[in-house]
């Protein structure tokens, strides 16, 4: 089909109504739609070039676990352990809560090399340990952001203000969904509570809102109103959605207009949600042995249970699968927040379940296209906080450096990358900025981040702004 | 000249014969295509060549060629780079990935060129003049549309039902349906001018208010909490309701700004135009722990810049906070001369959200208003019981003799006594009982510490007549100490003007005020026994006061413990008067002789002025004020209506404070203001020049003198001469009305946006809707009454193929009803709408546990009491989790401003409004009312139910299906009791008998059909 032709036909749907004015973005001109756009406005563009990844499963640590207990060890510091830190280091830092001269906490935990790669990961991640050949690690992230809201929102939206699409967002807006029926871009939390940016970390901020997260929880109600209310079964719904067919239909008729063949087909869209949405949560089918090996429970909804509910929605074709975790601001005002009680409890909650992930989608042959990203905010500090005098162990905000773990998705494998100084203070090579990380991830979806764009109040916009490169050295 | 006319005529091209506009087809085209590198951003611009400017177009290039000759394209280098075959010469350059410009706008360039290569200004810099209106239609905006549809070829579409048209016109103007009643009423009218009736009802319905304040809370980004982490909640409602009445009581759209962005400045400014600042406080603010204040301040100002360009002029600015903007002639440097117009506040991002502004409920400022007459009327009552009364009393003197307690506190403080100014408390007055009975009078005082050794006193001082020591004067108090509950100390101390130095305790040494063993702290000795009055008696001297001193002030001190008091004063043998009391010569003599006399100045400067030059008003001023606060006979006589005014005085007091704190703006003190500068690529850590506040270079200037202040910049948007507002105004009402605006990108007037469609009616409005007092109500009332506002919806074939887009209006839109009309029309349909205006956020049922908030256990309530069905503008908004049926319908989360809500149409959509409790809740009192109103028969219930969501009756059609589906339903509900039971169970209200369950239970099916027509979700 005519890609012009296809646009215009697009246009007058949407200006049927007088309704919106999407800005095309220069990819629009590139030949497009080749899929069902009945989920509305969406670029639906194919790729600027061969994506590496079709989708991606992006697993958040909310509050930013310690990278120096876990991901990126400070022999150094061993030696210094309970010294007051430099004073060039302190003089020019800002801090989160930290007040008078910090001292070094080394720490408490030991580090080992892993596989063929020799990876070095902490004990604390025996089972990532064992896949270690299987990761790509990068020690040199850096952000410009030390409050977690902000920092949140900057690393998966872009900006440190509200306000932006979340990276989920401009994926399922530029490549659409390959789901028929469920959401292109879903949201499971766990850890009690929501990250500290709300829904604005998946939301979808000028973009349509269609292309919103969608938040799935476990329980009886996995997407807000998807039960048919007390005394309409499923027989009735699809009585009464008939009748409304038909009465819809008879308007479509009457007016022509294109908007109601959408409102259509969206009735029908979500008939199907009702059934193939509990049907995806529901992990009861899965074999023994996989609820095992991710440490799931049928009717949990546990951060392993997230896990593979994210593997289950990346078979089905969803776009984007956004985890978030909470419980990782280690400050060390309590056994509830300190890096000897809370930290192993929160590494064993998703160390097996993040590992069997990605062992799961390597043996179901999905790695290959799936990119797993496992991140936090920011870094935390090389100095123990003691907050008001704290006896607890734990590590203030800390924005020049920190470490990510990815796998699959065309990452090079048993890769790590980037170097920080011997306090794991700063960043000493390879530096990847957050604007990189988002460079890099739309790179492997086939996308240039720089053409990746859309126009909004006269200006265009991108998920990294006016910056970021590429980072290549991290492809296979 | 034939041809310019023409031009003036058809602000569209005609064909070859029209010159071409540089503004309509060239400037579109340089915009789109060459202005990003060769703009206004002096970062991003490559070769110097600007093509943004007249000066850029017509100047030399860096190597002597020109870009434009006029008349001569084979000379314009302009021409020369589009037109080259050479890739390495082609602009926009291959190489960067840029597809050159098709031959059509190359042919354009050509011929601008060739045809002298004529400059025009962008046509929003320039202020808009009014169009002379075409002829050949009675209504001005038909006349304009009529001129571009005969262009087009199109014909108009016949006019729209009566009942079709109400709805339309109801849901814009008050978000609300008509009920059937009112359709019929319209119909029925017969009489010329039924329209208008119409239109004015509704102009006159207080739910007008609550739409247009809907549409204006999002440019304002209203919510209900602060933003960012924290997210706390924000008591900002009342300015939500100023809004309201605003539009209800049409404030002209001048006046409306102007007290928005500067209310505060005006001379004499009342509370409602300080309250309406608040505008500018919905920014966010972040109460993080770590966060730097400033940094977040610096945010709001940014915030409110971008706010108001976007808001009032449709300019988006924003980007000019980092560098000079790429495409609109704006600097970074003038970017921060707005940003310091609006830099003077003292709003700092503090958690305490200064400064603010108590504002009262609407019930509350009722009750006030009352009360306040009620209080006129008691001062009026005791006035003129007041002139009955003499100021002269016989004079009573204390004779000279034996030792006598004279009591200066006893069942009252001493007049004029300022109480417990630290603290605020009343005195702790209780009668005198069995358990403790007064030693004097019938009133006792008595304090209660909140530890054992916690420190607490009541006290006063500015006595009106002091306690005037003297010779042989020893001061007494009486004490009683609780046996269940001893202090571990008690103090008395004393006060003369300008010290509190003068102090004598019992007990243990637990206060650290004065220096123990000298007067300012004095020790007698051991605690009193407890269970007994006990007298505690001293000589002045103790505590350093002698003959003479007067004593204004006393604390009755203790620490720990349980403490009552009584009868203090002095034990005197001197003769003295007593006459201040009771005759008014007596008490100037007395307020004469003081040092430093404590009654209010204005009373003071009477009596200091001889009697016989005082005039008439002072002195009477002096008699009333004596004979109601001091003459014991006046104030006795007077005791009833003194007691009227305290309780009225009371009840306001109590009033008052229910009043909200409201964060509003105000201006820094002078002395205190801000330097602004450039802030480097938006960072409040890198400021760079400094700048002074100023407007635009491109846009029309300040009055010269004016200081370029908040105020100046409220005047400033809504000046005759700002090319914008009134267009930016009038389009944004044209676009909730026609569906789209005038200019489509509302959000963007400059050289990105879109062009108006119909220019000259866009000016044609904007001037008239100044030149009608910027009223908004008449700005709907002129669009509303149009003939083209009336059309029907269905397009006629040739608008099909011609104009699918119906950007030339040949019919009316249909637009989906926008997220909280979806709400309130399936509320106003059932009958469940609480139509109550204005009051605090409400709580309508949300699924549990979506309030997760870091911090905070806060959730969302859940109970009976709350107000479930009010109108969707009442709903808590919260920034970082809204109401979540309203983001499905694309409800925007008001962190920022937003000016045009994108429209999706979604399978979560379908899912909120066939499952949501809400409109479940709203299917069963819908099928309750057509029970109860339809009539025995199926079809007239269906019927019934067909018209109170519609407003028209159902086609045979429509009518079969829904009565197929009443059948089908009833009859699987005959075969399934316990999904009956369940249907019918949940909501209140029993099965009348009227009606079986199962055929009710049916009718909640169909009523949830109705309310999830296509028909049902837009207004058509």
């Amino acid at each position: 089909m005519n890609p012009l032709l296809e646009i215009q036909q697009h246009m007058t749907r949407r200006h049927f109504l007088g309704t919106t004015g999407i800005g095309m973005g220069s990819l629009a001109m590139a030949g497009l739609l080749g899929e069902s756009t009945v989920a509305a406005p969406s670029l639906t563009a194919s790729a600027h070039f061969t994506p590496r990844a079709k989708r991606i499963i992006y697993i958040h640590l909310a509050g930013s676990p310690p990278q120096h207990d876990l991901f990126d060890p400070k022999p150094a510091l061993k030696e210094l352990d309970g010294q007051p830190c430099p004073d060039s280091i302190f003089e020019q830092e800002r801090f989160a809560f930290i007040k008078g001269h910090p001292k070094i906490l080394a720490s408490p935990y030991q580090f080992q090399q892993h596989g063929q790669s020799g990876t070095e990961l902490s004990e604390l991640l025996p089972n990532l340990s064992g896949i270690a050949d299987d990761l790509t690690v990068v020690r040199s992230m850096h952000t410009d952001e030390f409050n977690h809201a902000p920092a949140q929102l900057f690393l998966l939206t872009g900006s440190p203000r509200f306000g932006r699409p979340s990276m989920g967002s401009w994926l399922t807006w530029g490549l659409g969904s390959e789901a028929h029926d469920l959401p292109g871009f879903v949201v499971l939390v766990s850890g009690g509570k929501a990250p500290s940016a709300g829904k604005s970390t998946w939301g979808s901020g000028f973009l349509p809102s269609v292309h919103q997260g969608v938040q799935c929880r476990t329980g009886p109600d996995p997407v807000l109103y998807l039960n048919d209310p007390h005394g309409m079964d499923r027989s009735m719904r699809r009585l009464s959605l008939d009748a409304l067919r038909d009465l819809n239909e008879v308007a479509l008729d009457h007016h022509g207009d294109p908007e109601t063949r959408t409102r259509i087909d969206q009735f029908e869209l979500a008939f199907k949600m009702q059934v193939s949405v509990p049907d995806v949560m529901d992990i009861a089918g899965e074999r023994p042995g996989i609820l095992e090996m991710y440490g799931a429970e049928a009717g949990g909804g546990s951060f392993a249970n997230n896990c593979l509910l994210a593997r289950r929605l990346s078979e089905r074709g969803v776009r984007f699968v956004q985890l978030f975790d909470w419980g990782w601001d280690t400050h060390g005002t309590g056994t509830h927040d300190d890096i000897i009680t809370q930290l192993p409890m929160k590494c064993s909650q998703v160390d097996r379940p993040i590992a069997a992930l990605i062992m799961d989608l390597k043996q179901r042959g999905m790695l290959e296209d799936t990119l797993v990203i496992v991140s936090g905010e920011f870094g935390r500090t090389a100095m123990n906080e003691e907050r008001n005098g704290s006896k607890f162990l734990g590590r203030d905000h800390h924005p020049h450096c920190f470490s990510i773990v990815m796998a699959g998705g065309g990452m090079k494998p048993g890769l790590t990358y980037g170097r920080t100084d011997d306090m794991g203070y700063g960043v000493v090579e390879n530096p990847v900025h957050v604007h990189d990380l988002q460079a890099t991830v739309l790179h492997a979806m086939g996308l240039h981040h720089e053409r990746f764009t859309y126009r909004y109040q006269g200006r265009d916009f991108r998920l990294t702004d006016v910056h970021g490169k590429v980072v290549n050295d991290l492809f296979a | 000249m034939l041809v310019l006319s023409l031009m003036a005529l058809f602000p569209v091209p005609l064909g070859a014969e029209t010159p071409v506009s540089f503004d309509r087809e060239i400037r579109p085209l340089l915009a789109a295509r060459c202005i990003l590198c060769h703009g206004n951003a002096d970062e991003s611009r490559r070769a110097g060549l600007r093509l943004d400017t007249r000066e850029g177009l017509y100047g030399p290039l860096r190597d002597g060629g020109r870009v434009v000759v006029p008349g001569a394209s084979g000379s314009s280098d302009l021409y020369r780079r589009v037109s080259s075959k050479d890739p390495g010469v082609r602009m926009p350059p291959a190489d960067e990935g840029h597809e050159a410009l098709s031959s059509e706008e190359i042919a354009l360039l050509h011929r601008w060129i060739e045809e002298g290569a004529t400059w025009e200004p962008h046509w929003a810099w320039v202020a808009p003049r009014k169009p002379s209106v075409p002829t050949g239609a009675s209504h001005p905006i038909d006349a304009f549309i009529e001129r571009q549809l005969q262009h087009h070829g199109l014909s108009a579409a016949s006019r729209a039902s009566r009942a079709t048209l109400l709805r339309r016109a109801s849901l814009d103007l008050i978000g609300l349906p008509p009920t059937p009643e009112e359709v019929d009423a319209f119909v029925q009218d017969e009489s010329p001018g039924a329209w208008d009736r119409q239109v004015q009802r509704l102009l006159d319905s207080p739910h007008f208010g609550e739409r247009w304040a809907r549409v204006w809370l999002d440019h304002a980004r209203y919510a209900d909490s602060r933003g960012y982490e924290k997210d706390a909640d924000r008591t900002i409602w009342p300015w939500r309701d100023w809004v309201i009445d605003a539009f209800n009581e049409d404030i002209p759209f001048d006046q409306f700004t102007i007290q928005q962005v500067a209310g505060d400045l005006l001379p004499e400014a009342a509370d409602d135009q300080v309250l309406a600042t608040a505008f500018h406080r919905n920014t966010m603010t972040n109460d993080e722990g770590g966060t730097d204040d400033e940094e977040f301040r610096v945010a709001a100002i940014v915030d409110r810049t971008n706010t108001t360009m976007q808001t009032w002029m449709g300019l988006t600015i924003g980007c000019a906070q980092c560098h000079d903007h790429p495409s609109d002639p704006f600097s970074q440097r003038e970017y921060y001369g707005l940003f310091a117009m609006l830099n003077q506040t003292q709003d700092a991002d503090r958690t305490d959200e200064h400064p603010v502004l108590a504002v009262l409920s609407r019930p509350d400022r009722v009750l006030l208003a009352d009360a306040e007459t009620d209080r006129d009327q008691a001062e009026q009552t005791l006035e003129a019981k007041l002139r009955t009364l003499a100021t002269e009393q016989p004079v009573v003197m204390a004779p000279k003799g034996e030792p006598r307690d004279h009591y200066w506190i006893d069942d009252e403080t001493p007049l004029g006594a300022d109480l417990n100014q630290m603290t605020g408390e009343p005195w702790p007055w209780r009668d005198g009982d069995d358990a403790i009975q007064a030693i004097s009078g019938s009133r006792i005082h008595i304090g209660t510490a909140t530890g054992p050794t916690v420190v607490r006193q009541q006290y006063f001082e500015s006595a009106w007549l002091p306690l005037v020591l003297q010779d042989g004067d020893r001061l007494v108090a009486h004490a009683w100490l609780d046996p269940e509950n001893p202090p571990a100390q008690i103090m008395l101390q004393f006060h003369r003007p300008g010290d509190w130095e003068h102090r004598v305790f019992w007990g243990e040494d637990l206060n650290p005020w004065g220096h123990l063993g000298t007067t300012s702290r004095h020790r007698v000795g051991d605690l009193p026994p407890t269970g007994e009055w006990v007298r505690l008696e001293l000589d002045p001297a103790v505590v350093g006061l002698e003959p003479g001193d007067a004593i204004d002030g006393w604390a009755f001190t203790q620490a720990g413990g349980t403490v009552a008091w009584d009868a203090a004063g002095v034990v005197r043998s001197q003769a003295f008067d007593v006459g201040p009391l009771h005759s008014l010569n007596s008490f100037e003599l007395t307020q004469r002789s003081l040092s430093e006399p404590l009654i209010p100045a204005d009373i003071m400067d009477v009596i200091r002025t001889p009697e016989d030059q005082r005039q008439p008003s002072d002195q009477q001023r002096l008699d009333r004020w004596y004979l109601r606060n001091v003459q014991i006979e006046s104030r006795a006589a007077l005791a009833d209506e003194l007691a009227a005014i305290d309780s009225v005085d009371q009840h306001i007091a109590d009033i008052n404070a229910r009043s909200s704190p409201v964060p509003v703006m105000r201006a820094l003190d002078p002395g205190m203001t801000r330097t602004t500068h450039v802030l480097n690529r938006g960072s409040f850590l890198d400021p760079g020049a400094e700048v002074e506040p100023h407007v635009p270079a491109l846009l029309h200037s300040l009055p010269p003198s004016t200081v370029a202040d908040r105020l100046a910049l409220a005047e400033w948007l809504v000046s005759r001469d700002n090319p914008l507002t009134a267009r930016v105004h009038a389009n944004r009402t044209w676009e909730r009305l026609f569906g789209r605006g005038l200019v489509e990108t509302l959000e963007d007037f400059g050289t990105q946006g879109d062009r108006p469609t119909h220019p000259e009616l866009l000016d044609w409005l904007a001037v008239e809707f100044i030149d009608r007092d910027w009223s908004h109500k008449e700005l709907c009332r002129l669009i509303v009454t149009s003939e083209a506002y009336q059309r029907s919806s269905v397009p006629m074939p040739s608008a099909r193929d011609i104009d699918p887009e119906n950007r030339w209006l040949s019919h009316a839109p249909r637009v989906r009803l926008e997220a909280e009309a979806v709400r309130d029309q399936a509320l106003a349909v059932s009958g469940l709408l609480d139509s109550t205006l204005h009051g605090p956020p409400v709580f309508p049922d949300q699924p549990a546990g979506l309030w997760q908030v870091t911090y905070d256990n806060r959730d969302w309530p859940q109970g009976p009491d709350r107000e479930r069905h009010r109108r969707g503008l009442y709903t808590f908004w919260r920034r970082s989790s809204p109401y979540p049926s309203m983001t499905t319908f694309d409800a925007p989360s008001r962190e920022v401003c937003t000016v045009r809500r994108i429209q999706t149409n979604t399978p979560l959509q379908a899912l909120v409004t066939l499952n949501d409790p809400v409109y479940v809740e709203a299917a069963k009192a819908l099928a309750d009312r057509m029970v109860a109103e339809g009539g025995d028969e199926l079809a007239n219930r269906v019927k019934r139910g067909f018209r109170l969501v519609l407003g028209r009756s159902p086609s045979p059609g429509e009518l079969a299906v829904l009565i197929e589906l009443a059948h089908e339903a009833s009859h699987q509900y005959q075969e399934m009791p316990s999904e009956t039971e369940a249907m019918l169970a949940q909501w209140p209200g029993v099965v009348p008998s009227s009606v079986d369950p199962e055929d009710l239970a049916a009718l909640v099916v169909v009523a949830n059909v109705l309310l999830n027509l296509d028909e049902t979700l837009t207004r058509g």
